[in-house]
C-alpha cells in the first residue's frame, strides 16, 4: 500500500509536472537547451501551472465553507486537461518539426565540469539528507501541518481553530485572513487527499527535499541564462550558491535560514525558489526580449500569491522594480501591456485580503 | 528619519547577525557593475530595489505599516546569493590561467565559511534523529493514540511540550489552547485558558481549579509530564481518575461528580 501511494505521488511529482511544463516552455522561446536544464525548466514550470491553477480555483470554495473535495476534483479536471493538451501540442511539434525544449546535440563533461558538478551533488545532497533523514520542529506548523491535517482528514478549510480544533467558522477577519488569500496549507493538503499519505509526512520528509531540489534547479538555470549556456560556469555557479546558503546563517531570519530549515512552509518556499526564479526568468526575459516569457512570469506572480501573504507583495515588488527598470531602461514600451497582465495576480489577491481583513462582502 | 535609520539598522543587525553576507553583496554588485556590463539590465534594478528596500524613509512610510513586524523579510528580495555567486564566477573566468582559476574558487569557500556562519548550527535551526515518520515527538503519537483508543473525540488539556503537535498527527482531539497559550500569535488565547496554562507552567498546579475549568469547556483527559508533577501530590485527589502512563507523559480523566 505504501508502495502505491509513494508510486502515485512520485508521478504528480515528476512526470505530471514535466509534461505540463512543457507545454509552457515550449511555447515561451525556450530552446535547444541540454537534457539536464531542459527537464528542468519544464519540472518547474509544471508546478508553476499547478500551483497558479490551485490559486486560481481555490478561494471561492473556502469562501462558500465548501468540502475541499470540491477544489481537488476542479485541480485535477484542470490538470488532465492541460496534460491532453500537452500532448496534443507535443504530436503537433513532432508533426511539423518545430524545434524541442531539448537539444538532440549531447557534449562530454570535461574534468572541471565534473568537479563542480560533484561539489554540487555533495553539497546540495546534503541539504536533502537534512531534509529526508533528519528532523526539525517547528512551532509554526501548529498552524500550517494542523489546517492541512483537517482539510485531508475532515475536508473542511480554515473553519477551525488550529490551536484548539474549535469549530469557529470561516475565519476571514484580521491577520488570518492571510491564509484565505494564500491558501498554502490546503496546497500541503492536496497530493495526500490524491495518494492517501498523511500530511505531516508529505510536508516534513518528502516534499521538501522535493522543493529544495527545486529550488536549486531554479539557480541552475539562473547560473545557465546568465552564463549563456556555459557548462562550466553553470555548474561552478551552482556550487558556489549551494555552498553560500548553506553558510548564510548566524540568525534565523535569513533566507537561506528559512530555506534550508523549513521549506515546506508558504513564506520560506517563496524565499528559497520564488524569488530566485523570478530573477531567473527576469534574467531570460532581458536576454532574449520575448513577450512570451511574461506568461510563466504570470504564472510565478500566481504561485507566489498561494505562497504568502508576503509573496503577494513581494512579487509585487519585484514586478514593479525589475520589470519597470525592463520597460522604461530598457525601452520595451511596446511589452509594457504583457508586463502589467503578469501583475494582476498581485493586485487582485491585494485587494481581496484588503476585503477579507475588512469584510468588506459581509 | 533618525529614529527611521536606529530602527533599520537594527533590523538589519538582527537579520545578518552572524555573517557578512550584505557586505559581500554590494562589493559583488559593485564589482559587477563595472566588469560585467552586458549584466546591468539585472544589476541597476538590483541596486534600485536595495535602494528602496535599506531606506528609513521608506522604512517608516512603507514598509512597517505594510509589514509590521517582517520587515526583516523585504531582505529575502535582495538578490544576495545570487550576485554573490556571479560575481565570484565572473571573477575566475576573467582569469586566464587555471592556478589562478582555482585560487578564486578557493578564496570563495574561504570568504564563505569565514564570513558566513553555517545555517544548521544556529539554536534555532538544529535538525534531530528521527523518532517516527511523521517528525513529530514520539509523544506526541504515543499520547494521540492511546486517547483516541478511548473515544472517537476526545477533548483534552495536554502538556506545553504536546500542545503544538498533537493537531500535525489529527484533527480529532480537541485541545483546550494550542500555540496560542504562549501569547503574540496571531490567535488570541481566552483569559480561561490563559489561567489554565499558567497553572500548568507554574511548577506547582493548582489541580483543583484546572480541574473546575476543564469541567467548564467539558474537557475529559488531563495529559501533563511526569516531571512536572510535584513531589508529594496526587492529582488523585483533586478529582482525577489516573488512567496510564504514556511515553513522559500520565494521563488522568475528570471524575464526574
Amino acid at each position: 500500500m505504501i508502495v502505491l501511494q509513494l508510486a502515485v505521488l512520485a508521478v504528480l511529482l515528476i512526470p505530471v509536472p514535466w509534461m505540463i511544463g512543457r507545454l509552457v516552455i515550449s511555447r515561451a522561446g525556450f530552446t535547444e537547451m541540454s537534457l539536464l536544464t531542459g527537464s528542468l525548466a519544464m519540472i518547474l514550470a509544471g508546478n508553476l501551472v499547478m500551483w497558479a491553477c490551485f490559486q486560481a480555483i481555490t478561494l471561492p470554495f473556502i469562501l462558500t465553507e465548501s468540502s475541499f473535495l470540491l477544489p481537488v476534483m476542479l485541480w485535477c479536471v484542470l490538470t488532465a486537461f492541460f496534460l491532453f493538451l500537452s500532448f496534443l501540442t507535443y504530436r503537433s511539434d513532432i508533426r511539423h518539426s518545430r524545434p524541442g525544449v531539448l537539444s538532440r546535440v549531447r557534449q562530454k563533461l570535461s574534468r572541471t565540469d565534473l568537479l563542480f558538478l560533484f561539489l554540487s551533488i555533495l553539497l546540495v545532497g546534503y541539504q536533502c539528507y537534512k531534509f529526508a533523514l533528519r528532523m526539525h520542529l517547528d512551532e509554526d506548523d501548529a498552524r500550517f501541518v494542523a489546517l492541512a491535517v483537517d482539510a485531508w482528514k475532515n475536508n473542511r478549510m480554515f473553519v477551525v481553530h488550529p490551536g484548539n480544533g474549535d469549530y469557529i467558522g470561516l475565519y476571514v477577519a484580521d491577520d488570518f485572513a492571510k491564509d484565505v488569500s494564500s491558501p498554502w496549507p490546503l496546497f500541503l493538503a492536496l497530493f495526500p487527499k490524491l495518494t492517501g499519505v498523511h500530511p505531516a509526512v508529505f510536508a516534513h520528509t518528502i516534499y521538501p527535499v522535493y522543493l529544495l531540489l527545486l529550488s536549486y534547479a531554479a539557480y541552475l538555470l539562473m547560473g545557465y541564462f546568465l552564463f549563456q549556456k556555459n557548462r562550466t560556469k553553470t555548474l561552478a555557479f551552482l556550487a558556489a550558491a549551494a555552498l553560500m546558503q548553506m553558510f548564510f546563517g548566524g540568525s534565523s531570519h535569513s533566507e537561506a535560514a528559512f530555506a534550508l530549515i523549513r521549506i515546506w512552509q508558504g513564506k520560506a518556499l517563496l524565499a528559497a525558489l520564488g524569488i530566485p526564479l523570478f530573477f531567473t526568468l527576469y534574467i531570460k526575459l532581458v536576454q532574449d526580449r520575448d513577450r512570451r516569457l511574461f506568461f510563466p512570469l504570470f504564472l510565478l506572480n500566481m504561485s507566489c500569491c498561494l505562497f504568502s501573504s508576503i509573496g503577494i507583495i513581494f512579487s509585487g515588488t519585484l514586478s514593479l522594480v525589475f520589470l519597470g527598470w525592463y520597460i522604461i531602461g530598457c525601452r520595451r514600451w511596446r511589452d509594457f501591456p504583457a508586463a502589467a497582465i503578469s501583475c494582476i495576480p498581485s493586485l487582485v489577491y491585494v485587494i481581496v485580503f484588503i476585503a477579507l481583513t475588512q469584510r468588506w462582502w459581509v | 528619519m533618525a529614529a527611521g535609520w536606529e530602527e533599520m539598522t537594527a533590523a538589519v543587525k538582527m537579520a545578518f547577525e552572524g555573517n557578512w553576507y550584505l557586505l559581500f553583496f554590494f562589493v559583488g554588485l559593485v564589482y559587477l557593475l563595472i566588469a560585467e556590463k552586458k549584466w546591468r539590465n539585472f544589476t541597476i534594478p538590483s541596486l534600485i530595489l536595495s535602494a528602496l528596500i535599506l531606506n528609513p524613509f521608506l522604512y517608516r512610510k512603507l514598509w512597517v505599516p505594510v509589514l509590521t513586524y517582517a520587515y526583516w523579510r523585504t531582505f529575502w528580495m535582495i538578490p544576495i546569493v545570487p550576485v554573490m555567486a556571479a560575481a565570484a564566477v565572473s571573477i575566475a573566468g576573467k582569469c586566464r590561467k587555471k592556478s589562478l582559476k582555482g585560487a578564486v574558487c578557493v578564496c570563495t569557500a574561504v570568504v564563505c565559511l569565514l564570513g558566513g556562519h553555517r545555517v544548521y548550527d544556529s539554536d534555532t535551526n538544529r535538525f534531530f534523529p528521527i523518532t517516527n515518520a511523521y517528525k513529530l515527538p514520539q509523544g506526541v503519537i504515543d499520547v494521540s493514540d492511546y486517547l483516541l483508543a478511548q473515544e472517537a473525540h476526545p477533548r483534552a488539556l495536554v502538556d506545553s511540550r504536546l500542545m503544538c503537535y498533537i493537531h500535525q498527527y489529527t484533527m480529532d482531539i480537541d485541545l483546550m489552547y494550542g500555540r496560542e497559550a504562549y501569547g503574540q500569535y496571531i490567535l488570541a488565547v481566552g483569559a480561561d485558558q490563559s489561567a489554565v496554562f499558567q497553572q500548568m507552567e507554574s511548577g506547582n498546579p493548582d489541580f483543583q481549579m484546572i480541574r473546575q475549568m476543564m469541567q467548564n469547556g467539558s474537557y475529559t483527559y488531563l495529559v501533563i509530564d511526569r516531571a512536572k508533577i510535584p513531589e508529594g501530590v496526587q492529582i488523585t485527589d483533586s478529582g482525577f481518575r489516573f488512567l496510564a502512563d504514556v511515553n513522559d507523559y500520565s494521563i488522568y480523566k475528570v471524575v464526574q461528580e
